[in-house]
C-alpha cells in the first residue's frame, strides 16, 4: 500500500526517533520498540557478494576485507568476468624433448635451432577479465593472459614497504624508550613505601648494590636504544612541467577520472594504462543487539546464500499496526474532522487496545522518572563542555552498554479525541482470511468507533479538529498514544514460566495531509 | 621487542582522517589506506548525499556523525567499532566542537575504548622522519602552513587561509561563467563533482615565466594551451574547455594582493615568525601535503616564486641572509594521505597505550583534553 | 518520404515478417532483423551492411529535419557488424562498422559513430558530435573510454539466429540479388 512512498504513520522508538513500523524492532525482553539508531550493531559474518562464499573473519582480516578470487573493474568499479579464449600453443614436452636433443647434440651444429613444425599445435585455454559494464579488459593494461580462471593476477606492490618498515621499527623504539624513561622516573620519584622499614633504606645499601655484592647480576633490563634512521633528504630540484603540456591537446579518455584514482588509493594513477583489477571487498551480514538488555534483536542465518534469520523481532510481527485509511473530509482549519485507521494484530494473542491523548498518569509519572534518572545531569566538571549539553542528548549507564535516549520529537499539531472505551482485537489467524462469513462477533454489540471488523482486522474511525490557526497547506499532524495488552511469551525470570500480559504504550503520529482551500 | 609485540597481535587500531572532501580509513601499521571515500553519507530520512560537515543544529552533526562513522565501521572497514583503539587525524587548529561531537559519537555511541587524538601536521611529518620541516597542507576547505622545528609545532608561526579545493572549483566556474560557456539554466550541470573532475583531469599549475608573461599585459601573450572538449553529464551538454582556464585556475593561489597572502607569502610570513636560528632548516625543507598538493607543475611554481621573492621584495631581501635555497622534501606515499599514514605509524607504538583518551576517562567528565583549554593546561599552576 | 515502401533484401539476410519497416531499406547479405523491430526511412534511404544484427523493439530512424523533404541522395549508411540491441533508439548520421548499441541506449541526430564504438546500456548521446574509433560510453554518467582490445565478434551468434529465427518466424524473403541485377524476384 505504501510501497515506495514515505508512510504516513510513524511510531516513535523508545529512544525517541520516530520510524514507520517496518523500519522498527521489538526487543521482547525488555520490552520496548527500538530502531537502528539505538541498538548495537555487530559483525555476523563476512562474505563475498559476487561469488557468496563465506570467508571466516580471521582470513578476512588477513585477506584485507577482500575476496580471494573476485575483481572490480578499476575503470567503472563492477565486477570482472573471467573469459576464456583458446589459444594455440606448442605442446610442452615436445619443446622439452627439442632442448634435450640439442643439448645432447651439443653444439654440433645450429640446423635445429627452429622448433620442429612438425611438433602438433595443442590448444590451450587462457583466461582473461573483462568487464561487462565498460568492456575494459586485463588485456587493455597489457597484463598477460593467466593458465587458469582465478589466475594470478598481478598484486600492486607498495613501493615503500621497506622504508615504512624501517620508519616503524624507529618510532615503536623510540617510543618504547620514552616509555622506559618514564617508568624509570616514576620510578625514582616514589620510592616504595614498604610495610616494614628496610634495614637496606637505613644503611644506604641499595637492592641493586646488594646483588652485586652477592654476585648476581643486574636485575633491570638494559635500556633500549632508539635504532637509527636515515630521515629523508630535501632536495632543490623538483619535478618540472612537462614542456609538451602547452602545446599537446589532452586526451581526456588518457585521463582517469578521480573514483578511478581512488579505488586504487596507493598508486592513484593518472594514466588509464595503469589501471591495474582490485580486489573486491567483501560484505558483511550484521546482528543487531539490545543496548539495554543484550539480548539479541536480527540474528541472520550464518550462510550468505540464505536470507532468512535465526532471531528476528521485528515491530511489526509483535506490535499491533496502524494504516492510515482515510480522513472523512478535506482538511479544513478548525473544522471537526474523523479519520479512519485500519489495525492489525499480527500476535497470536488476543488484543485488549485503549486509544489515549496522553499517558495515564501513574505510567506517565514512570516514563519521566526514568527520563529524569537518564538526563541526571551529573556535577558539572568544570572542565565540562557545554557545547554538547544543549544538543538534547542524553545518557544511561545500564549493564556495560549504553542507552542514547533523546526527547520525542514533538511534531504533532492535532490531538485525537479519545476513545471512551477500549476494544478487543482477536489474535491473528491465517485460516480465517479465507472465511466467508463474518458473522461470528455480529450478535455482541460493537462500540460506535468501530466501522468495520474482520478476524484480527478492524477499521477505527477517530474524531479530531485541526487548529483553528493554522493555515492553508499546513500539515495536520496527529498523535495519540495506543495501549494494548501483550502476551509476553519470554520468561524474564526463572520461576515464572507461564506467559505474562503486559499493558504497553506506543506514541504515533500520522501525517493526515495539508489543509485544503476553502 | 616482545613489548610491542604484544601490541600487534590484538586487533589493530582504526586510523581515520576526516577531511572536508575526503576521508582516508584504515588501520595502523599498513602502507596505505584501505579506502578514501568522499566525506557525504546519504540521509536516511530523504536519501539525499550530504556532506558531513553541512550542518546547522549541534544535534545534526552528532546523527550524520553517526551515520557517517556507521558507514566507515560496517561498509568499508568491516569490523565492529566496540572496544576498538582510534587514532583520529586532527587539525590542531579545528573547531571544538566537531572534535567533541566525535569524540562522544565513538565513546558513547560506539562505545570505543580509547581514542588518540593526534595533530595533522607534525603525524605528517612523521613519514619522512626529518624533525624539520614547514607543513603546507593543501586541503579542500583550506591550506594551511605549520613550521616545526626539532618535532616541535611552532603554533604562533601557523598561518591558513581559504584557498584549497573549494577555491578552485569557483574558479573554474566563475571562468566558464564569465566566458559564456555555461550560461542561464546550464549553471546547474556544474556541480562540485563535474568541477573536481574538470580540475582534477585538465588543470595543472602554469610556469613562473608564462605567469609573468601573463601579468604583463601590454606585452605579448603566451599561447594558452590547447582547449579540450568535455562531455558533462549523459552527454547532453558538450563544453569547451578553454586552454586559457586550464593554465589559470590555479593562479587564485599565487596573486599578488594587497595583504600579501598568497601561498609563497603566506609560506614566507610563517617562516619569519619563528626565530631567526630556525629560519634557515625551515627554509630547506618545505613538505607539501594533502589533496591539492598533486597538482602537476605546483612544486616547480612554488619553488620559483619562492626565490624570486626572496630576491626582490624589500621585505624578504632585508630579513632573509645569505643565499639561500628553497628544498621540498619528496613524499613517500601520494601527498594526499600522508597525514593518514603518520596516524598509521603512530597507532602501530606503544603510544596508542600511553596518550590516548580512555573510555572511562572521558566518561568521567565528558570532555576531550585540548591544548588550547586552559582547564586542561593548569596541571602545573593548579596541582 | 516516398508513398510505397521500397524494401531490398540480399539474399541470406534474415529479416522477420512482423517488423515494421517504412522507405527505402536495403538490407545486406548475413542481416538478422528480429520481430517487432522497427526501421524508419523518412529522410532518405537507410543501407544496412552485412551481419548487422537489429534486435527486438530497436528504432533504427533517419528522420527528417523540419522543412527538408525526401531527397534519394541522404542516404543513412550504416555499416557492417554492428549490433542493435533490445530497445535501442538509432538516429545517428553515420553509422561505422562494428559498433554495438546496448540495450534502451538512445543515439541522437547528429552524432556521427565511427568504428568499434559501444554505447552502454541506457546512455542518452543526444548532442551533436563524431565518435573516435572504439569510444566506449558507459555507466550512469555516460563516461567515456577508449577500447584497446577488439570488440569480440558476432559470428556464431548470427549463425545460430539464422538457424533458430526461421522455426519460429515468418520471414521475408529475400527480394534482391545483386548478382543478377534485374530478376527481382
Amino acid at each position: 500500500m505504501s510501497f515506495m512512498q514515505p508512510i504516513p504513520v510513524k511510531y516513535a522508538c523508545s529512544c525517541g526517533i520516530l520510524n514507520p513500523i517496518n523500519k522498527l524492532f521489538f526487543c521482547r525482553h525488555c520490552p520496548k520498540l527500538r530502531c537502528g539508531y539505538c541498538v548495537c550493531h555487530e559483525i555476523e559474518s563476512h562474505f563475498c557478494s559476487n561469488c557468496l562464499e563465506n570467508i571466516p573473519s580471521s582470513e578476512a582480516r588477513h585477506k584485507k576485507n577482500c575476496c580471494a578470487n573476485c575483481f572490480d573493474c578499476p575503470c567503472c568499479q563492477h565486477t570482472l568476468s573471467a573469459r576464456a579464449t583458446t589459444v594455440a600453443v606448442v605442446r610442452k614436452p615436445d619443446e622439452a624433448k627439442d632442448k634435450e636433443a640439442q643439448s645432447g647434440a651439443g653444439g654440433e651444429s645450429g640446423s635445429t635451432t627452429p622448433l620442429k613444425p612438425s611438433s602438433v599445435p595443442a590448444t590451450k585455454k587462457m583466461y582473461y577479465l573483462s568487464c561487462l559494464s565498460c568492456r575494459w579488459t586485463t588485456r587493455d593494461v597489457g597484463i598477460p593472459d593467466q593458465g587458469v580462471a582465478t589466475g594470478t593476477w598481478p598484486d600492486n606492490e607498495c613501493l615503500y614497504q621497506l622504508r615504512f618498515n624501517s620508519l616503524l621499527e624507529y618510532y615503536q623504539s623510540v617510543v618504547l624508550q620514552e616509555k622506559q624513561d618514564r617508568q624509570e622516573f616514576l620510578r625514582r620519584k616514589s620510592p616504595k613505601q614498604h610495610k616494614f622499614p628496610s634495614l637496606t633504606d637505613r644503611t644506604g645499601l641499595t637492592v641493586s648494590l646488594i646483588r652485586r655484592q652477592i654476585g648476581w647480576n643486574e636485575k633491570t633490563l638494559p635500556k633500549s636504544k632508539p635504532i637509527s634512521i636515515s630521515p629523508t633528504e630535501a632536495t632543490a630540484d623538483v619535478e618540472q612541467l612537462p614542456p609538451d603540456i602547452f602545446t599537446e591537446p589532452l586526451n581526456l579518455r588518457q585521463v582517469t577520472t578521480i573514483a578511478q584514482r581512488l579505488s586504487q588509493p596507493r598508486d592513484q594513477p593518472t594514466a588509464v594504462g595503469n589501471l591495474y583489477p582490485q580486489r573486491r571487498s567483501l560484505w558483511i551480514k550484521r546482528s543487531l543487539r539490545c543496548r539495554q538488555c543484550e539480548h539479541n534483536l536480527i540474528k541472520p542465518e550464518f550462510h550468505p546464500t540464505s536470507i532468512k534469520y535465526r532471531i528476528q523481532l521485528f515491530a511489526s510481527h509483535h506490535v499491533p499496526e496502524v494504516v492510515m485509511v482515510r480522513c472523512e473530509q478535506p482538511l479544513k482549519s478548525g473544522q471537526k474532522n474523523a479519520i479512519v485507521v485500519k489495525i492489525t494484530n499480527p500476535t497470536m494473542y488476543d488484543m485488549t487496545i485503549r486509544i489515549l491523548d496522553a499517558l495515564p498518569e501513574e505510567e506517565e509519572q514512570l516514563t519521566t522518572e526514568m527520563l529524569q534518572q537518564a538526563c541526571k545531569i551529573k556535577e558539572e566538571a568544570v572542565t565540562s563542555s557545554p557545547l554538547l549539553r544543549a544538543a538534547g542528548i542524553t545518557l544511561t549507564r545500564q549493564n556495560s552498554t549504553r542507552e542514547i535516549k533523546r526527547e520525542v520529537n514533538e511534531l504533532s499539531n492535532t490531538l485525537i479525541e479519545p476513545l471512551e472505551s477500549e476494544f478487543v482485537l482477536s489474535q491473528r489467524d491465517d485460516s480465517k482470511e479465507f472465511d466467508e462469513d463474518i458473522q461470528a462477533r455480529s450478535e455482541i454489540e460493537e462500540p460506535k468507533f468501530i466501522v468495520w471488523r474482520k478476524g484480527n482486522k478492524v477499521l477505527l474511525r477517530l474524531q479530531f479538529t485541526p487548529e483553528a490557526t493554522s493555515k492553508i497547506s499546513d500539515e495536520v499532524v496527529l498523535s495519540f498514544y495506543m495501549q494494548y495488552t501483550y502476551v509476553n511469551t519470554v520468561a524474564n525470570t526463572t520461576e515464572k514460566k507461564e506467559p505474562t500480559t503486559q499493558a504497553l504504550y506506543s506514541r504515533l503520529f500520522i501525517q493526515a495531509g495539508a489543509i485544503e482551500k476553502e | 621487542m616482545p613489548l610491542y609485540e604484544t601490541v600487534m597481535q590484538e586487533k589493530p587500531p582504526i586510523v581515520l582522517d576526516i577531511g572536508h572532501a575526503y576521508t582516508k580509513l584504515g588501520f595502523a601499521a599498513e602502507t596505505c589506506p584501505r579506502k578514501i571515500i568522499p566525506t557525504k553519507l546519504v540521509l536516511t530520512t530523504t536519501g539525499q548525499s550530504k556532506r558531513l560537515f553541512d550542518y546547522e543544529r549541534n544535534e545534526e552533526l552528532h546523527d550524520q556523525m553517526v551515520d557517517f562513522l556507521q558507514m566507515i565501521f560496517f561498509k568499508h572497514l568491516l569490523v565492529s567499532p566496540k572496544e576498538r583503539k582510534f587514532v583520529i587525524l586532527e587539525n590542531v587548529f579545528g573547531q571544538t566542537v566537531i572534535r567533541e561531537t566525535l569524540a562522544r559519537v565513538l565513546f558513547v555511541h560506539f562505545d570505543v575504548s580509547s581514542v588518540l587524538f593526534v595533530p595533522s601536521h607534525l603525524m605528517a611529518l612523521s613519514t619522512l622522519a626529518a624533525p624539520t620541516a614547514v607543513v603546507v597542507d593543501i586541503g579542500y576547505n583550506e591550506t594551511s602552513i605549520m613550521p616545526i622545528f626539532s618535532g616541535v609545532q611552532i603554533m604562533t608561526a601557523f598561518k591558513d587561509q581559504s584557498y584549497g579545493g573549494r577555491a578552485i572549483h569557483e574558479e573554474i566556474k566563475r571562468q566558464l561563467l564569465r566566458e559564456g560557456i555555461i550560461e542561464g539554466d546550464d549553471v546547474a550541470l556544474l556541480t562540485e563533482i563535474v568541477l573536481e573532475d574538470i580540475k582534477i583531469r585538465t588543470c595543472f599549475v602554469t610556469t613562473f615565466e608564462r605567469a609573468q608573461a601573463r601579468l604583463n599585459t601590454d606585452g605579448e601573450q603566451p599561447t594558452p594551451p590547447p582547449s579540450v572538449d568535455y562531455a558533462i553529464c549523459d552527454s547532453n551538454k558538450v563544453i569547451q574547455i578553454p586552454g586559457l582556464l586550464r593554465e589559470t585556475v590555479y593562479e587564485l593561489m599565487f596573486e599578488e594582493t594587497r595583504e600579501r597572502d598568497s601561498l609563497p607569502h603566506l609560506i614566507l610570513r610563517s617562516i619569519l615568525d619563528c626565530t631567526m636560528d630556525v629560519r634557515r632548516a625551515l627554509v630547506e625543507g618545505i613538505f607539501l601535503i594533502g589533496g591539492g598538493s598533486m597538482v602537476m607543475g605546483l612544486v616547480a611554481r612554488l619553488k620559483q616564486e619562492l626565490q624570486h621573492l626572496l630576491q626582490h621584495d624589500e621585505i624578504y631581501k632585508d630579513r632573509f641572509h645569505g643565499a639561500l635555497e628553497f628544498k621540498f622534501f619528496p613524499s613517500i606515499c601520494k601527498q594526499n594521505y600522508s597525514l593518514w599514514l603518520g596516524g598509521s605509524l603512530c597507532g602501530a607504538t606503544d603510544l596508542i597505550q600511553m596518550r590516548s583518551l580512555a573510555k572511562e576517562a572521558y566518561l568521567k567528565n565528558e570532555h576531550v583534553p585540548d591544548w588550547s583549554n586552559l582547564c586542561d593546561n593548569n596541571r602545573h599552576a593548579g596541582s | 518520404m516516398p508513398t510505397e515502401n521500397s524494401i531490398k533484401i540480399m539474399p541470406k539476410a534474415v529479416v522477420c515478417e512482423e517488423t515494421n519497416l517504412r522507405g527505402d531499406i536495403i538490407f545486406s547479405s548475413g542481416c538478422v532483423v528480429h520481430p517487432s523491430a522497427t526501421i524508419v526511412a523518412e529522410a532518405g534511404p537507410i543501407i544496412i551492411g552485412e551481419n548487422c544484427i537489429i534486435e527486438e523493439y530497436a528504432t533504427i530512424a533517419h528522420r527528417l529535419i523540419e522543412g527538408a523533404n525526401w531527397d534519394s541522395s541522404n542516404i543513412l549508411s550504416i555499416g557492417t557488424h554492428n549490433v542493435f540491441e533490445v530497445g535501442c533508439t538509432v538516429e545517428a548520421t553515420k553509422i561505422g562498422d562494428k559498433n554495438v548499441f546496448e540495450s534502451k541506449s538512445y543515439v541522437g541526430p547528429g552524432v556521427t559513430v565511427t568504428s568499434g564504438c559501444v554505447v552502454g546500456a541506457g546512455i542518452q548521446m543526444r548532442t551533436a558530435q563524431v565518435m573516435p574509433e572504439n569510444t566506449i560510453v558507459y555507466g550512469k554518467d555516460a563516461l567515456q573510454r577508449e577500447a584497446i582490445d577488439k570488440q569480440g565478434s558476432q559470428t556464431l551468434q548470427i549463425d545460430f539466429l539464422r538457424k533458430v529465427l526461421p522455426n519460429y518466424h515468418h520471414l521475408r524473403k529475400p527480394n534482391y540479388d545483386p548478382k543478377k541485377p534485374r530478376s527481382v524476384v
